[in-house]
């Protein structure tokens, strides 16, 4: 049986991971070569790295970062920040990422993403959203870290996004996001049961109560959370645990 | 002891880092000394000890890569036919190792395991495509490279799978949608769908049961 993946994300700033309330106010919280090792002896299912400001300033992925941190996943890793085209994916998969994960320039140029598919396959492209919620049921995706709105439906662009071949939607909430509220739910469940990829759970985790419930309320394939693991309120362990006797499949 | 040489080859598809760095702590783990190198030289992959063909894409663009290097297919061939050395394919790896695949349209494969690369089955309920994430594999005969892993899980990350000619050259099973094959052998030649380069100690442990296979 497949196992709902726990992810834990290191978001990088300058080569050093920090971690956003709402996407500002960023506090330091370590050095991703450093997280990386601890997560794979921990027994993380995956792991996210994302440069979260290169969009916003225009510039290219720290590869350099990038590929010491990969020399320590013996797990897959998905790195995303600033890809806009076929050549930062290449540099990154070959930097040591398995698969590249692309926000904005999925908004700006829908195409990358089914040239990105055929050429390396969909399996390695993640497409990142960023939604909030603008009425009882609808949800609007931004791009540049959070910056920009687009005044797209997040179910609209996510539908899109599978359909020109996207193999994962990582769909984080804004308004949940540093928060420690949990997961948006309404948000996970509408965007998973109108596409057939997976959907990894982002944004908002207080609790391993809040990983259970995005896997079993949102159905979503993963789930991803930072704060938690990076300040050591929980072990990947102790959240695969609690998840196993919840009922949730995963590998302990 | 002599040095166990073993060549990773790199047709510049996808992430080959990874298995080389896998192979190298493998390597460290057995009693075994050698060196592992990712090469496309045709010599050096006709004399390796042993071959690891991975790879991360789309067949017919990977497929596309090996043919568009010189006496890289070739080298493969002569090694795993002709010398009979342990090959081993990992996921895309696998596929090519096929005499069809019908990813993309229909494209012509390496025929070193007989069957065709087919999509996973997706008219079951809630079943997401590609099949991501860890699964489990129930061995189906003993094996030599799957000793002590019967029921472990692994990384999978694929949309297509392989559906031998002959059901004998099923290892392994894994289920998702339906049963599918998840580790295929013939003779010398070996293929997982899963990634052991990308499955922590599982995946370590499988790759040194690889070097220290002797078929």
């Amino acid at each position: 049986m497949l196992k709902v993946r726990i992810i834990p994300c290191l978001d990088v700033k300058n080569g050093r991971i920090v971690k956003g309330v709402n996407f500002v106010d960023l506090v330091d919280a370590g050095d991703p070569v450093e997280a990386a090792k601890a997560y794979d002896a921990g027994g993380a299912d995956e792991l996210c790295f994302l440069d979260i400001t290169a969009s916003h300033e225009k510039r290219p992925i720290l590869l350099d970062v990038v590929k010491r941190t990969a020399e320590q996943c013996f797990m897959p890793l998905t790195v995303g920040g600033g890809v806009s085209s076929i050549e930062d994916i290449q540099n990154l998969l070959s930097s040591g990422a398995d698969k590249v994960s692309i926000n904005t320039s999925a908004v700006k140029n829908p195409t990358l993403i089914r040239e990105a598919s055929e050429v390396f396959g969909s399996q390695c492209i993640v497409v990142a959203i960023d939604a909030k919620k603008t009425g009882d049921m609808s949800w609007e995706i931004f791009t540049h870290g959070g910056r920009e709105s687009t005044g797209i439906s997040a179910v609209d662009f996510s539908k899109k996004m599978a359909d020109l071949g996207a193999g994962e939607i990582l769909l984080t909430s804004m308004d949940r996001d540093g928060t420690r509220s949990g997961y948006d739910i309404d948000l996970l469940k509408a965007v998973e049961s109108s596409i057939p990829i997976p959907v990894i759970a982002s944004g908002g985790v207080g609790s391993i109560k809040d990983l259970i419930s995005g896997a079993r309320e949102g159905r979503a394939s993963a789930v991803l959370a930072a704060s938690i693991f990076h300040f050591g309120e929980c072990t990947i362990k102790q959240a695969k645990e609690e998840m196993a006797k919840a009922g949730i499949s995963v590998r302990i | 002891m002599k040095n166990l040489s073993v060549a990773v080859v790199d047709y510049d598809c996808g992430n080959l880092h990874s298995a080389s760095k896998a192979l190298e702590l493998a390597m460290k783990e057995t009693n075994l000394n050698g060196s592992v190198f990712l090469t496309k030289d045709p010599n050096k992959i006709k004399n390796a000890d042993k071959v690891i063909l991975p790879g991360v894409g789309a067949f017919k663009a990977c497929m596309g890569k090996l043919k568009s290097f010189d006496g890289l297919q070739e080298s493969i061939e002569e090694f795993a036919l002709k010398k009979g050395n342990p090959l081993l394919g990992i996921c895309i790896g696998l596929h090519l190792m096929a005499t069809r695949s019908f990813e993309g349209g229909e494209h012509p494969g390496l025929s070193f395991i007989e069957g065709d690369v087919v999509p996973i089955l997706s008219n079951a309920e809630n079943i997401k495509i590609p099949h991501m994430g860890w699964n489990e594999i129930l061995l189906k005969q003993e094996h030599d490279v799957l000793k002590g892993l019967n029921k472990k899980d692994f990384y999978f990350v694929h949309s297509y799978r392989f559906k031998p000619k002959n059901n004998e050259s099923t290892i392994a099973t894994t289920e998702y949608g339906d049963i599918f094959p998840s580790a295929l052998c013939s003779g010398n030649i070996l293929g997982t769908q899963f990634h052991p380069e990308k499955s922590q100690q599982t995946g370590i442990k499988l790759l040194k049961n690889f070097l220290e296979w002797c078929p």
